[in-house]
C-alpha cells in the first residue's frame, strides 16, 4: 500500500529558481557537502577494517530486509518482554494518532524530541501543535528551522540553508517571546550557547519525550541512536514517558550485524569512528535508577515501504540516512533541499518519494533533479543502486504517460529517425535546413523541435558540419581506392 | 606503454591489433567531424587500419537515461547488428570516440535487448539470444583514447616544456570505465600536460536530454566546471579545454561562447593529431576550434 | 593484568582526535590535583557542585577521603530527584565507564541502579575514569564485551551510552562548536593499574 507523504506544493520551476537565488544557501550547503565528501572518502580509506565491515553489513542488511516480517515481531516481543510497548502504524496518519494518543493519555504539556526524519515524514509536530501539545525539536539545526517553521534542506543539517545573522534573527525573535535574555551577538558560538540554555529548561521540564532511531535490533530488542550534539540522550534519559517512531526498515538481525553497520552512519556522514554519542535503549528504566523513561512505546512506521520489498527497489530499504549521497550529488549541491519539495531530498529522496507514494507526489523527481552522474552511486555506503533506480524511475513514468507530449513526441520521433541509416541521414538534412533559416542569429531555439530548443536559451547551439564524417569518409575511401 | 622515436608509423610490433571498428558517435559525425577524422589520422599513423561501418547512428543512450527503453532498444539492437555484422571469425576492438557511448554500449546493452524482447514478447530464448549478442559486442567496446594508451606505440614528446590544457574526464568515463584516469597518461606521454579543474569529479551538467529538458540547473553546473575551467587558464595556462566526451565538451562550449569566451574546446584526439604532427602549439590549437583541422 | 602499550597509546591518540583531553595517573595523589585543578578552573562552589557516579569503589574511597565538600556521590539509597538537581546545576560531572574502545577513542557506559548517566551529560565537563585494563582494542571487541556482560547479568542495561567525543554540532554554516547539549570538555582520566 502507498504510504502518504507532505510535500512543497509549489510548482519545480518555482522551488528551483527560489534555491538558485539563495545565496546563503547555495554557498553554505556547497561548503558543507563538499567537506563532508571529502572526509567520509579519506576515513575509508585509512580503515580498511571498517570498509570490510561495510560490505558485511550491506549484505547483512539486505537479508534483514527480505525477513522483515519476522525479525518486527522478534523485536517487539523482545521490547515487550522487557515492559516497553509496540505499535505498527500502516500508514504515516496512524502513527501520529498513536503517538498522540500516548500523549493525551499522560496529559503531555511540553514534549521534548531529537532529530527524525520519520517524524518529519508523519509530520508529528504539526498534529502536536494543532491538538495543543507544544513540540520542542532540540537538535540545533532542527530548533532554528522549527523557528523558521521551514522544513530540512538536508537530512543531516537541516539549517545548511541559513547564515548566522538569519539565525540571530529568529533567535532573537524567540527570546523577546519568551521574555529571556537574547544571544548576544551572532557569532555562532554565543548562537549555540543561547539554544543551550534555552533547551537545557525545556529538557528538564518535559513530560514526553520522542525520538527516531537508527537502528533496531531484533535479536535483543535494542533502539540505537547517534546524535552529535547529546539531545537524544537527554530526551532518553530525562522525560518520564519515552516514544520512539522509527521506520520499519532500520532493523537488523542480531547483535553481529549491529557491530558491522553501527559505524557506518558517522563513517559515511561525517568521516568520524563514530559521532559523539550512540545511546542503545533496551527498556523502561529499572527501578530505582536515576535515568531513563518509566515508560516506553515504540512506534514502528510502515508508510509504503513494506509495499518496496520483493521489487527491483528492495535494496532502498537499506538506507541508513547518512546523508552521503546528497553530500556527493552536484544537483543537491546546486540546489539544496528544498528544491526538492520532498522531506527526502537528494539521490534517495528522488527514489524514496515517488516509491513510497505510488507517484503521488512530486512525480517530476527523477527527471528534473538528476544528471546521472553516478557520484551518489559511488557515495552510498549501502551500495543502493540509485542511478539505475532513477533510471527506472523515468521508464515508468513514460509508462505511466506522465511526461509531457513534448518530451514524449521528441523521444520517440527521435528513435524513430535514428534506428536506420536512412533516417539518420534525413535527420541530419532536416538540421540544416534550420540552421539555413535561423541564421547565426542567437536564441534562434524557435527552430529547433521538442526540447532541443531548451539547449539554446543558455547556450549557443552547435551548428551541423558542412561535411558529416559520413560524408567526409565516403570521400575519403574513394580517394583511396583510386589511388 | 613504450616510448618511440618517432618514424613513419610509431607501430609496436607485433603486438598491436592491425585492424579496428571505429564508432564515432552521433555528436562527432555531425557537429565536429574532425573530432573522428583526427581519430582516423592518428590510428593509422600508428599501422592500424580503421574500419567504418557505414550504417552506424548512435547508442541509444539518450533515450534510456531519459527513460524511453524501448526506443532506446531499437537504437541499440540497430547498433549490435551493424557491429556484428562480418566479423563473426574475426572480431575486431570497437573503438568509441566516447567515453560514455562506450559506457553505455557496455553496461546497459545486454540487460537491455533482453527485457526489450520480453516486453515485445519474444520468447525467452530469443531474449537470451539478443543478450547475448549484445554482450559479445559490448565485449569488444572501448573508448578511444584509453584503448591507443595501452594498445599503440606513441612517439616521443616534443623537447620544450609541455603545453598545459584543462582536461575534463566526464562522469561515466569517471565512473563506469575501470582505470579511466590512465587516459591522461597518454597525453602526457604527448606532450600535452593535462590537467583536471579543481572539483574535477563534479558533473558539468551536460547529462544528455538533461540539458535540453532542465536548462537552468544544467547551466548553473556548467558555470561552475567552467569558473574552475577559466582558473587553470588563469593560473596555469591553460590553451583550451579538451576531454572524451563531445557531450560535455559542445555543452560546456555552448555556454562559453554565450558568454563571449574565445577559449578553445577540442575532443583528445585533435590534440593527440597536432602531437603527432608536431604542431602542438597555442596557435594551432586555437586553428582547430576556427575549423582549421578540416 | 599487564597493560599493552600500543593499545594505550591508540586510545589517547583517537581520543584526543576525537576533541577529548587525557590525564594520565598513577597514584591517588595525582587524581586529587587533577580534579582540584578542574574544579578550580571550572567554577566549582556549593551551587555547582562536582557530581560522581558509576566509579570503582576504590577510586569512589579516594574521592571520599579528601573530604571535598562541594562533591556528591551517587547512593542508589537516595532520592533519585535530588541528585538528577544536582546535576543539573553541578559544574563537573565524574564517572567510570563499563569499557573504552582504542580504535574509536571511545567510552561506555552503561545506565543502571548503581550508575548514573547524568554526570556524563548534564555538567559542562564530563570526566571519565578509565582503568587502563579496561581498554579495549577495537570497538568491535567493546561490541562483543558489552554483549557477554548483558549476557551474563541477566538483564541488559535500560540505557547503554557510547561517547566519542565532546557534545558538538556544525548546524551553523558548519562551523564546529563544542558543548552545545552535552558537555563542552571531556577529560579520560587513565589509572595505571
Amino acid at each position: 500500500m502507498a504510504g502518504q507523504l507532505p510535500y512543497d506544493n509549489r510548482p519545480w520551476p518555482e522551488r528551483r529558481d527560489a534555491a538558485l537565488q539563495n545565496q546563503t544557501m547555495r554557498h553554505t550547503i556547497g561548503f558543507v557537502t563538499r567537506r563532508f565528501t571529502l572526509i567520509k572518502g579519506e576515513i575509508y580509506r585509512t580503515s580498511p577494517d571498517l570498509e570490510a565491515s561495510r560490505k558485511t553489513a550491506v549484505g547483512q542488511k539486505r537479508q534483514a530486509i527480505r525477513d522483515l516480517p519476522q525479525l518486527l515481531e522478534q523485536f517487539r516481543n523482545q521490547v515487550e518482554r522487557r515492559g516497553a510497548h509496540t505499535y505498527l502504524a500502516a500508514q504515516a496518519q496512524d502513527a501520529v494518532d498513536i503517538a498522540l494518543n500516548i500523549a493525551r493519555s499522560h496529559q503531555a504539556e511540553l514534549v521534548i524530541k531529537s532529530k527524525s526524519m520519520v517524524t518529519e515524514e508523519i509530520e508529528l509536530n504539526q498534529a502536536f501543535e494543532k491538538a495543543g501539545i507544544p513540540v520542542r525539536e532540540t537538535d540545533l539545526g532542527e530548533y532554528i528551522i522549527q523557528l523558521a517553521k521551514e522544513r530540512p534542506s538536508h537530512i543531516l543539517a537541516p539549517a545548511a540553508h541559513r547564515n548566522r545573522h538569519q539565525v540571530e534573527e529568529l533567535f532573537q525573535a524567540d527570546a523577546s517571546r519568551e521574555k529571556i535574555s537574547p544571544p548576544q551577538s551572532d557569532e555562532i558560538e554565543d548562537l549555540t550557547r543561547y539554544a543551550r540554555s534555552r533547551l537545557r529548561q525545556e529538557f528538564l521540564r518535559a513530560d514526553m519525550g520522542v525520538t527516531g532511531g537508527n537502528f533496531l535490533v531484533a535479536e535483543t530488542g535494542t533502539l540505537v541512536l547517534i546524535t552529535n550534539e547529546g539531545n537524544a540522550d537527554m530526551v532518553t534519559s530525562l522525560p518520564p514517558v519515552l516514544v520512539s517512531i522509527v521506520g520499519v526498515e532500520k532493523i537488523v538481525r542480531d547483535w553481529a550485524s549491529l557491530t558491522e553497520i553501527i559505524q557506518q552512519p558517522a563513517m559515511s556522514g561525517i568521516g568520524r569512528h563514530l559521532s559523539s554519542y550512540t545511546t542503545m535503549i533496551q527498556g523502561p528504566k529499572s527501578p530505582g535508577s536515576v535515568e531513563g523513561p518509566r515508560e516506553w512505546h515504540v512506534i514502528l512506521v510502515d508508510n509504503g515501504r513494506m509495499a518496496l520489498r520483493d521489487t527491483e527497489f528492495e535494496d532502498v530499504l537499506s538506507c541508513i540516512r547518512c546523508g552521503a549521497c546528497l553530500n556527493a550529488c552536484p544537483v543537491f549541491r546546486e540546489v539544496g533541499g528544498h528544491a526538492y519539495g520532498s522531506v527526502y531530498p537528494g539521490p534517495i529522496g528522488i527514489v524514496e518519494t515517488p516509491l513510497l507514494t505510488d507517484f503521488q507526489v512530486l512525480p517530476e523527481l527523477p527527471s528534473a533533479l538528476c544528471t546521472l552522474c553516478h557520484a551518489c552511486q559511488e557515495a552510498c555506503p549501502m551500495d543502493i543502486a540509485l542511478p539505475d533506480h532513477i533510471i527506472s524511475l523515468r521508464h515508468t513514468i513514460v509508462k505511466r504517460h506522465l511526461n509531457s507530449s513534448t518530451v514524449n513526441w521528441t523521444l520517440r520521433t527521435w528513435a524513430r529517425f535514428w534506428s536506420t541509416p536512412g533516417g539518420y541521414r534525413r535527420s541530419i538534412s532536416l538540421a540544416r535546413v534550420m540552421q539555413r533559416l535561423s541564421g547565426k542569429k542567437r536564441n534562434a531555439q524557435g527552430l529547433f523541435p521538442g526540447i532541443f530548443a531548451g539547449w539554446g536559451q543558455t547556450r549557443e547551439i552547435p551548428q551541423v558540419a558542412p561535411k558529416t564524417f559520413h560524408e567526409w569518409w565516403q570521400e575519403w575511401k574513394e580517394r583511396a581506392e583510386e589511388k | 606503454m613504450r616510448i618511440q622515436h618517432a618514424g613513419e608509423t610509431f607501430r609496436k610490433e607485433d603486438e598491436i591489433p592491425v585492424k579496428v571498428q571505429l564508432f564515432v558517435s552521433c555528436l562527432a559525425d555531425m557537429v565536429r567531424p574532425e573530432a573522428a577524422i583526427a581519430a582516423v589520422h592518428v590510428l593509422e599513423k600508428r599501422g592500424v587500419g580503421v574500419e567504418f561501418p557505414e550504417g552506424q547512428t548512435c547508442c541509444g543512450q539518450f533515450s534510456y537515461n531519459a527513460g524511453y527503453q524501448h526506443e532506446a532498444a531499437v537504437m541499440a539492437r540497430h547498433f549490435v547488428r551493424v557491429f556484428e555484422s562480418g566479423t563473426q571469425e574475426d572480431p575486431t576492438d570497437i573503438l568509441a570516440l566516447s567515453g560514455s557511448c562506450a559506457a553505455t554500449v557496455m553496461h546497459t546493452y545486454p540487460g537491455l535487448l533482453y527485457e526489450d524482447a520480453l516486453q515485445q514478447g519474444e520468447p525467452e530464448t530469443k531474449a537470451r539470444e539478443w543478450k547475448k549478442r549484445a554482450e559479445a559486442v559490448a565485449g569488444r567496446v572501448h573508448e578511444w583514447s584509453m584503448w591507443l594508451g595501452e594498445h599503440a606505440d606513441q612517439p616521443m614528446a616534443p623537447n620544450g616544456s609541455p603545453l598545459p590544457v584543462a582536461y575534463h574526464l566526464g562522469c561515466h568515463m569517471r565512473r563506469l570505465l575501470p582505470e579511466s584516469r590512465k587516459a591522461q597518461d597518454l597525453l602526457r606521454a604527448l606532450g600535452i600536460d593535462a590537467r583536471e579543474p579543481e572539483n574535477a569529479e563534479e558533473c558539468c551538467g551536460f547529462g544528455g536530454t538533461y540539458s535540453f529538458t532542465e536548462p537552468v540547473v544544467s547551466t548553473a553546473l556548467a558555470d561552475d566546471k567552467l569558473a574552475n575551467v577559466q582558473n587553470l587558464v588563469q593560473d596555469a595556462g591553460a590553451v583550451c579545454l579538451t576531454g572524451a566526451d563531445l557531450g560535455c565538451l559542445l555543452h560546456l562550449e555552448g555556454r562559453l561562447r554565450r558568454q563571449e569566451s574565445s577559449l578553445p574546446v577540442c575532443h583528445v584526439a585533435e590534440l593527440v593529431e597536432l602531437a603527432d604532427q608536431n604542431r602542438l602549439t597555442p596557435d594551432q590549437v586555437r586553428q582547430l576550434e576556427q575549423g582549421g583541422g578540416k | 593484568m599487564a597493560v599493552d602499550e600500543g593499545i594505550l597509546r591508540r586510545f589517547e591518540e583517537e581520543w584526543q582526535g576525537n576533541a577529548g583531553k587525557i590525564f594520565h595517573i598513577v597514584q591517588a595523589e595525582e587524581l586529587q590535583t587533577v580534579l582540584t585543578d578542574l574544579a578550580d578552573a571550572n567554577g566549582v562552589s556549593d551551587q555547582n557542585p562536582i557530581v560522581v557516579s558509576g566509579l570503582s569503589e576504590k577510586w569512589a574511597q579516594w574521592i571520599r577521603t579528601w573530604n571535598m565538600k562541594q562533591v556528591y556521590i551517587w547512593n542508589p539509597e537516595d532520592e533519585a530527584e535530588e541528585f538528577r538537581h544536582r546535576c543539573a546545576d553541578a559544574s563537573v560531572g565524574i564517572t567510570g565507564c563499563a569499557w573504552a574502545a582504542a580504535d574509536a577513542g571511545s567510552v561506555c557506559l552503561y545506565s543502571q541502579k548503581d550508575s548514573s548517566l547524568l554526570p556524563s551529560l548534564l555538567p559542562p565537563v564530563h570526566v571519565v575514569m578509565i582503568s587502563a585494563a579496561q581498554i579495549v582494542s577495537t570497538f568491535r571487541e567493546g561490541m562483543d564485551r558489552l554483549y557477554r556482560d548483558a549476557r551474563q547479568g541477566g538483564e541488559w542495561p535500560a540505557l547503554v551510552k557510547i561517547v566519542a567525543g565532546p557534545s558538538m554540532t556544525a548546524d551553523i554554516e558548519g562551523q564546529l562548536i563544542l558543548g552545545v547539549h552535552g558537555p563542552r570538555d571531556v577529560y579520560a582520566v587513565i589509572v595505571d593499574n
